[in-house]
């Protein structure tokens, strides 16, 4: 029997693991582009400017692509570094819109190359729109937390309301600013509650026991690529522990397009060779989609097309999160010395809670405290209504004071937010996506921004500003293929409506999107999928 | 060349100097090197200042000038050259070790309140200081805009023999400065190849190969490239030759000399006005066409005849009724050129290569007949040509005697 896994992201690795762990064989099919190592294991993100031979060229590219002209709305560009995202002009890229701004990667591991590291479990409330329960979800959680060593405090205020979080690892280490923000809180807690805002140690996929080779060292590269691989990243621990099996085919190389079926079966899958750049089409007995929501809502809709002209080739629908982030100025920090070496993703996370229940969707509001280190600041100085030199001398006066509270609002599938295949005669069919931000959300989201704004100013921070991204720019894409009754969805175990041994692996599945950030909840969906499998 | 390409957006070695003192920053070599490719590109890339904010952008960057316009360019021109260049340095230096640990500098603890309050005197001090200075700024734009030359070639199609060095080249980094794009035409490969090395990529100019001491060769060139002459807007035949040292009484360099600066001038003429389209055809005589010269081979002569050529040229074309058509005649004084470099003994004689080639285009856009640039020049030569062949065969024998 010949099982396809298609897509090598969290998704894909730990469907594909469950899969051979029951026994099967499995191939995986990806794109499978791979990133360029990361330079000088162990040296912190400021060293690297003395002790590497172009910084300049690290830092900003050979053709300076990265610096951020003044005017411009950026404050920040991904590292030319990281080559792990596609750009736009790939033209494997297969995405269109005028109003939604998707990243996509066609790299081994996907978009967890480069993925923020928290950790967190989707609970009950989360699920309420869900054909299913936490119950249904909690075995293949704690499958999912065995195989990915989780960084955090067992017992905090927050551990109530995060069930099903199963840290393995101590903390990550906090800089004394985060201490200080940490007493502050504790010294407001009844006031922070009474805004239901609760905040403690973040829960990270981050390897943090010293005594393993792979503990991180604090050198602060979080975002450019952590040399020691401590963050999770499916290539270095999901796809290696698949690799030791014999069952297990890697296939780099293949983009797939659709999928052929016969008698409500898939019976093949029609896939361009990225070296030949050649379509063929190869048989197979059962396909995991596991793309990403974009890619295989895209891989879904030229089937339908190709297979059932009948239907309409659009999805049911289209999800992210819409984050948002309020910087601050923490007045206690102003002209305080940052530490050498510290982790640099958010090492402190906020809850807000409607601890009353009063109806409201989510509970729980996952909000992220970040410090700026290790980024470059000429975008924020620039930005700073005073002369240059003025701007530069108060920023890094500033710049230990300074943070930002990013805010994950949930989505739900809404009429109209979708994705439908492009007439426009591209080979590849490109898809449309089509997105519109709700009056309801933004309603919810200047609810909580005026809680957190009272929070942070009670907390001693002056906040200032509120940074929305575009649609898009959340990174959590899904609902296109998702659970529920009718063609174009998937039953609770994923199977697709449709075809009978079609599953639907990744976040294409969820019916909505709650707030936490959804990695872990990928995984254990992927988990959950390869588990109940009927093959 | 590669240096200060664009002097708006390049800031040359002492400029940068000046940044980083203004900074307070340690200059890099390797920085600035890297700062002016990145701002090479600028001119394509970025909107161009234009009106009050191109003045300011025009004179050397000091250190006043750089805390004025620093302030100033934050508050009213956003989109100014030294936003850019300001930015541009800051985002360099923070990626290098030692540039980043200047740039880092900050009073910590309780010199903090401290330095907050400094910085807000000195504000209001700059702030003061700025405002006076941009007042006195605008009232000498204001009062000199009826003087000053017309800038502005977006969207227009120019072309340029001799583009490889002097005022040719001149010519054409103002022409891609001002949004022009250009046709450039050079004598050989090696000339195009190390002209194109240095230009930006995103520079919007073509580079044609054209030997124009050979007959009809540029109106050759350009029909084998498919350029329509009604798709030129400008036409510059800056292209010349001087055998210093030699007679005037050597034919084969002085069938050269007139080829190139002369019979070519017409090859152009005849490509640019053969199917009746109307153009402006620039041509750059010489203020040496006044008056004979000796050991150059003829070079005022062949200036002469390009001058008089022009005007009979403009004469037949406005007989004609073509009065869109205009043809410039320019006879500029002595400047830095491929054939004359600046001695100090002689150096207050030189004009300035980039106002000239500024006037010629302001000059091209407004249908000007005639530049001599600088006048005074022309003025004095006219002097010297009325006391008489003793006098000039005197005064330029010793010119020409000078180390």
């Amino acid at each position: 029997m010949k099982i396809v896994v298609v897509g090598g992201g969290v998704s894909g690795a730990h469907a594909a693991l469950t899969l051979l762990e029951r026994n099967f064989s499995v191939e995986l099919w990806d794109v499978g582009r791979e990133e360029d190592p990361f330079p000088e294991k162990g040296t912190t993100f400021h060293d690297l400017k003395k002790s590497l031979d172009d910084p300049v060229a690290y830092f900003l590219g050979a053709d300076l692509s990265t610096l951020i002209p003044p005017a411009s709305e950026e404050l920040l560009r991904y590292p030319p570094s990281r080559n792990f995202l596609a750009s736009r002009e790939d033209t494997l890229w297969g995405f269109q819109s005028n109003n939604f701004f998707p990243f996509g990667s066609y790299n081994k591991g996907g978009l967890a190359n480069g993925w923020g590291a928290n950790a967190l479990a989707f609970d009950e409330n989360d699920l309420a729109d869900w054909p299913i329960s936490f119950a249904d979800m909690e075995a293949a959680y704690k499958t999912v937390y065995s195989r990915i060593p989780v960084a955090g405090p067992v017992d905090d205020e927050l551990a109530s309301w995060l069930p099903g979080v199963h840290p393995s690892q101590p903390p990550v280490q906090l800089t004394a600013a985060d201490k200080g923000f940490l007493r502050a809180c504790h010294n407001k807690k009844h006031v922070l509650s009474r805004l239901g805002i609760h905040i403690g140690k973040a829960r990270l996929a981050v390897v943090t026991d010293r005594e393993r080779e792979d503990a991180c060292d604090y050198c602060d590269r979080c975002l450019w690529g952590c040399p020691r691989g401590s963050i999770y990243n499916p290539v270095l621990s999901t796809l290696r522990a698949c690799n030791a099996y014999k069952t297990f085919r890697y296939v780099p190389g293949r983009h797939v397009l659709s999928l052929l079926s016969s008698d409500n079966r898939i019976t093949g899958i029609r896939y361009m060779d990225t070296e030949t750049r050649q379509v063929q089409q190869e048989p197979c007995d059962n396909v995991f989609l596991a793309a990403g929501a974009l890619a295989s809502g895209s891989i879904f809709l030229r089937t339908l097309k190709g297979e059932r002209p009948g239907i309409s080739p659009e999805t049911e629908g289209l999800m992210d999160t819409s984050v948002v982030k309020l910087p601050f100025v923490a007045l206690r920090n102003i002209g305080r010395t940052p530490e050498a070496r510290s982790f640099q993703f958010n090492r402190l996370i906020m809850g807000i809670i409607d601890a009353n229940g009063d109806g409201k969707w989510p509970r729980y509001l996952h909000g992220e405290l970040l410090h700026l280190t290790s980024l470059l600041y000429h975008p924020l100085i620039e930005s700073m209504p005073l002369g240059s030199r003025l701007s530069k001398k108060l920023f890094f006066t500033l710049k230990s004071a300074l943070g930002t509270v990013s805010l994950f609002f949930p989505d739900k599938i809404t009429a109209g937010n979708r994705q439908v295949l492009a007439d426009n005669g591209d080979p590849c069919e490109k898809t449309l996506l089509n997105y519109r931000e709700t009056d309801e959300r933004q309603r919810y989201i200047q609810q909580s921004v005026r809680s957190v704004h009272a929070a942070l100013w009670r907390l001693g921070c002056i906040p200032r500003g509120i940074i929305q991204s575009p649609p898009g720019g959340g990174i959590h894409y899904a609902g296109t293929i998702p659970m529920g009754n009718g063609p174009k969805r998937c039953n609770p175990l994923g199977k697709s409506n449709l075809f009978s041994n079609l599953y639907i692996a990744d976040g294409a599945a969820f019916p909505s999107l709650p707030s936490k950030s959804i990695t872990m909840s990928l995984a254990a969906h992927a988990t959950r999928v390869a588990t109940h499998a009927k093959l | 060349m590669k240096r200060s390409m664009f002097p708006i957006w390049q800031p040359d070695r002492r400029e940068y100097d000046e940044i980083c003192a203004y900074l307070e920053i340690n200059p890099r070599e390797h920085i600035h090197r890297k700062l002016t490719d990145y701002l090479a590109n600028a001119p394509f890339r970025l909107p161009r200042p234009d009106g009050f904010s191109l003045y300011l952008a025009k004179p050397r960057l000091t250190r006043f000038r750089i805390t004025r316009l620093d302030l100033a360019s934050k508050l009213f021109f956003q989109n100014h050259p030294i936003r850019h260049i300001l930015n541009g340095v800051i985002a360099l230096h923070e990626c290098d070790g030692e540039g980043y640990t200047e740039l880092s500098a900050a009073p910590t603890g309780r010199a903090v309140p401290f330095a907050l309050l400094g910085w807000g005197i000195s504000l209001v001090v700059s702030m003061v200081i700025t405002t006076g200075w941009l007042g006195w700024n605008l009232v000498t734009y204001v009062a000199g805009i009826p003087l000053r030359p017309r800038e502005g070639l977006t969207g227009k199609r120019i072309l340029i023999t001799g583009a490889s060095r002097g005022l040719g080249r001149e010519l054409m980094l103002q022409s891609l400065q001002q949004g022009a794009e250009v046709i450039a035409t050079v004598r050989d490969h090696a000339s195009k190849d190390e002209l194109k090395s240095r230009l930006p990529e995103a520079a919007t100019v073509q580079l044609l190969t054209a030997d124009l001491s050979a007959p009809g060769e540029l109106s050759r060139t350009l029909e084998a490239c498919d350029i329509a002459a009604d798709s030129v807007d400008i036409a510059i035949a800056c292209a010349g030759i001087k055998h210093t040292g030699a007679s005037i009484m050597d034919l084969p360099q002085l069938r050269d000399t007139f080829e190139v600066n002369y019979f070519s001038s017409i090859d152009l003429a005849n490509w640019l006005y053969g199917h009746g389209h109307k153009s402006t055809l620039v041509l750059i005589s010489s203020i040496g066409r006044w008056h004979g010269m000796h050991s150059s081979c003829g070079y005022n002569a062949s200036k002469a005849a390009l001058s008089i050529w022009g005007e009979s040229l403009d004469m037949e074309l406005q007989l004609a009724g073509n009065h869109d058509c205009n043809i410039m005649i320019v006879e500029p004084g002595i400047f830095e050129s491929g054939m004359m470099k600046k001695k100090s003994a002689s150096k207050f004689l030189f004009a300035s290569r980039q106002d000239l080639a500024a006037r010629i285009i302001s000059g091209a856009l407004t249908g000007k007949k005639v530049l001599r640039y600088p006048f005074w020049f022309a003025l004095l030569t006219w002097t010297v040509c009325l006391g008489g062949r003793r006098l000039r065969n005197r005064l330029f024998a010793r010119s020409k005697r000078q180390p």
